[in-house]
């Protein structure tokens, strides 16, 4: 029998702020009532569609105007307010303890189930028609389906958006990062399809060859298509995995993940909570792209490969020294050298801090790593990409906080360490919603 | 001829289509949306895996819901052995959320919960959303940009899911009406 108190109680008890006695109670009312029970469900459903919805709403005040690459580095709060957002944190936090969590759903709560858009839309905003080919001659394009799957296409591509949680690849690339909201994501290619199961992976497809697939995170099931539109064969994709649908063969072959780009980089191999990518977007650090938005993993970009020094490098070779006298370190004009950007950018809600831990091993030794966002900027020059054709084109960074500490090294956010040998990098990187960090690291090219 | 790659499809479709539901029984049983995330993913990948084995889509909720309700099980004696779980109340949810489905399904309450928010004067609406919307803000912190103490700030916002419930109600009754 439904009681007059009973509304505060449904929501108390899915808040979980009841006291253990109140929960027994409770708990047995529900055993024994299934009108109440019935409600709970109900209650359950409002609560997620309640913070799907607030979510959206935030994401969609939250999108800047579309301005110069410069300008959305506002929206990144400047790292000097980290210090403030960590004491307000905990500030948070002890009203939390205090109130028993009651609000501590929020502070689970994960990706948006419902976006306030009702297509697929360009992180400009810009709507995608569904079933219109779309060629991407250059750069890259990051799409947002409703469901909350993104998918950053890199150039030479051509594709199809096929509805609100599908598309069709035709020729290239992309990265997918698709949250639960997303599950059975689809992706069509000229030899199968994938449906996605709540993962982060990345499909390239040359059109008369094959699909290759590689899943960094989740699980996917790679099918391969007959001539007559049917499948060959099918394959669960587990993390850490990679697929080739080939018609030629027809066959999926499944490996673990390839080495054949961190070869190609002079990586022997690196911990579990790192991802290397070969393309780097165009916008990184600005938020821009959210594909490259998640917890606990940090990417790794080949920058820029077999660059000549024209003129000597100042930059860190000893990040793990404390002062500055002992930090610095120099390469020589003529020096030819590599390099890489690693990225972390989590996703957790705002307020929320998570770190990242890792470690790359290379084959050649480590010269140093560029720490900080005016150096950053500075190198931009030598190491961005984009700079090949363009010298004075600039980027927004936001380095790492790894001399933060000054007197005190424990109160650094960030620590990056380069071994004895200088072959093994290693970080921990702690970041938040609103926060980046990135930072370049400079190894000897092969001769 | 049905192949696998429909079956997948299909699979993802069905899951697509009763994700609110699912995602609503396993919310209850759990009350935490972290984990809720974490089991409803595993209970996509064992309908999709398994999805062969279902006999006919009419029965496609009471399956996946069977699956929840042993990954639910399994939730609590793996992760949570300190406070078991009674099995009875995980089985009660269950049937309560299929009885829910069959009577008026879940994506309908979802509609009229989206109409019934985007009628609630600003006011209202701009709190509720301060509640649910990620920013990570204490209770007391909105309270305090509010203009209000904690206690009348929590009366504020069960006033406005009760304003939001009634809503629900009228609408649904409107609905059937009609």
């Amino acid at each position: 029998m439904i009681q007059q108190n009973d509304d505060r109680l449904l929501q108390e008890y899915l808040d979980r702020t009841l006291s253990a006695e109140e929960i027994h109670m409770f708990e047995e009312r529900l055993c024994n009532e299934p009108e109440l029970a019935e409600r709970l469900i109900k209650y359950a459903s409002d609560d997620l569609v309640l913070a799907e919805w607030g979510a959206a709403r935030e994401q969609e005040q939250a999108i800047p105007e579309e301005g110069p690459v410069l300008s959305s580095a506002a929206r990144i709060p400047s790292r000097s307010n980290r210090t403030v957002v960590v004491s307000v944190m905990t500030s948070m936090f002890s009203v939390l303890f205090m109130l028993g969590g009651y609000f501590l759903y929020q502070f689970f709560s994960s990706t948006p189930l419902i976006s306030l858009s009702e297509g697929v839309v360009l992180s400009s905003g810009e709507p995608v028609k569904n079933f219109i080919k779309q060629t991407l001659k250059q750069g890259s394009a990051e799409l947002h389906f409703p469901t909350g799957a993104k998918v950053l296409i890199s150039a030479p591509a051509s594709y199809e958006v096929t509805g609100n949680n599908s598309m069709h690849l035709q020729q290239g690339s992309f990265i997918a990062n698709v949250p639960s909201s997303g599950i059975g994501f689809q992706v069509d290619t000229p030899h199968g399809r994938v449906i996605d199961l709540g993962t982060l992976f990345s499909v390239q497809t040359v059109e008369k060859l094959d699909t290759r697939i590689q899943v960094y995170r989740g699980k996917v099931i790679a099918s391969l298509m007959n001539q007559s539109g049917g499948i060959q064969s099918s394959k669960q994709v587990s993390e850490r995995h990679s697929a080739t649908i080939d018609s030629a063969k027809n066959e999926i072959a499944e490996a673990a993940v390839t080495n054949s780009l961190a070869e190609k980089c002079g990586i022997l191999h690196y911990s579990e909570s790192v991802i290397l990518q070969e393309n780097m977007p165009d916008t990184l650090a600005t938020g821009k792209y959210q594909v490259f938005e998640h917890d606990g993993l940090a990417f790794v970009f080949p920058e820029r490969m077999q660059v000549t020094l024209k003129s000597d490098l100042q930059l860190v070779a000893h990040p793990s020294e404390t002062t500055a006298i002992n930090r610095a370190g120099r390469i020589s004009a003529g020096t030819t050298v590599d390099c890489y950007r690693i990225y972390y950018d989590p996703a957790e809600q705002e307020g929320t801090f998570i770190p990242v831990q890792g470690e790359i091993h290379f084959d050649r030794p480590i010269l140093g790593v560029i720490l900080d966002r005016e150096n950053l900027t500075q190198t931009d020059r030598l190491f961005h990409p984009l700079c090949v054709g363009d010298a004075n084109r600039s980027f927004v960074h936001q380095g790492t906080e790894t001399d933060t500490g000054g007197k005190d090294p424990k109160a650094r956010y960030d620590e990056v360490a380069i071994s004895a040998d200088r072959r093994t990098l290693s970080f921990m990187l702690l970041s938040g919603e609103r926060f980046v960090d990135e930072f370049r690291v400079i190894v000897q090219s092969p001769h | 001829m049905t192949t696998d790659m429909d079956l997948q499809s299909d699979a993802a479709q069905l899951l697509l289509q009763y994700k609110a539901p699912l995602y609503a029984y396993i919310h209850a049983s759990v009350r935490n949306r972290s984990d809720a995330d974490d089991i409803f993913q595993e209970v996509s990948v064992a309908v999709v895996e398994s999805f062969s084995k279902l006999e006919s889509e009419v029965v496609f909720f009471s399956w996946a819901r069977e699956i929840a309700f042993r990954r639910v099980l399994s939730y609590y004696r793996n992760y949570d052995r300190e406070k078991p779980v009674n099995p009875q109340l995980i089985a009660v949810l269950a049937e309560a959320a299929e009885r829910v489905e069959q009577k008026q399904p879940v994506s309908t309450r979802r509609e009229k919960l989206l109409e019934c928010l985007d009628r609630l004067p600003e006011v209202s609406r701009a709190l509720i959303a301060r509640c649910y919307d990620n920013s990570g803000e204490s209770l007391g912190t909105i309270a305090a940009q509010s203009g209000l103490k904690v206690t009348a700030f929590y009366a504020k916002i069960h006033r406005i899911r009760t304003i939001l419930r009634e809503c629900i109600a009228q609408r649904l009754l409107e609905e059937s009406v009609e």
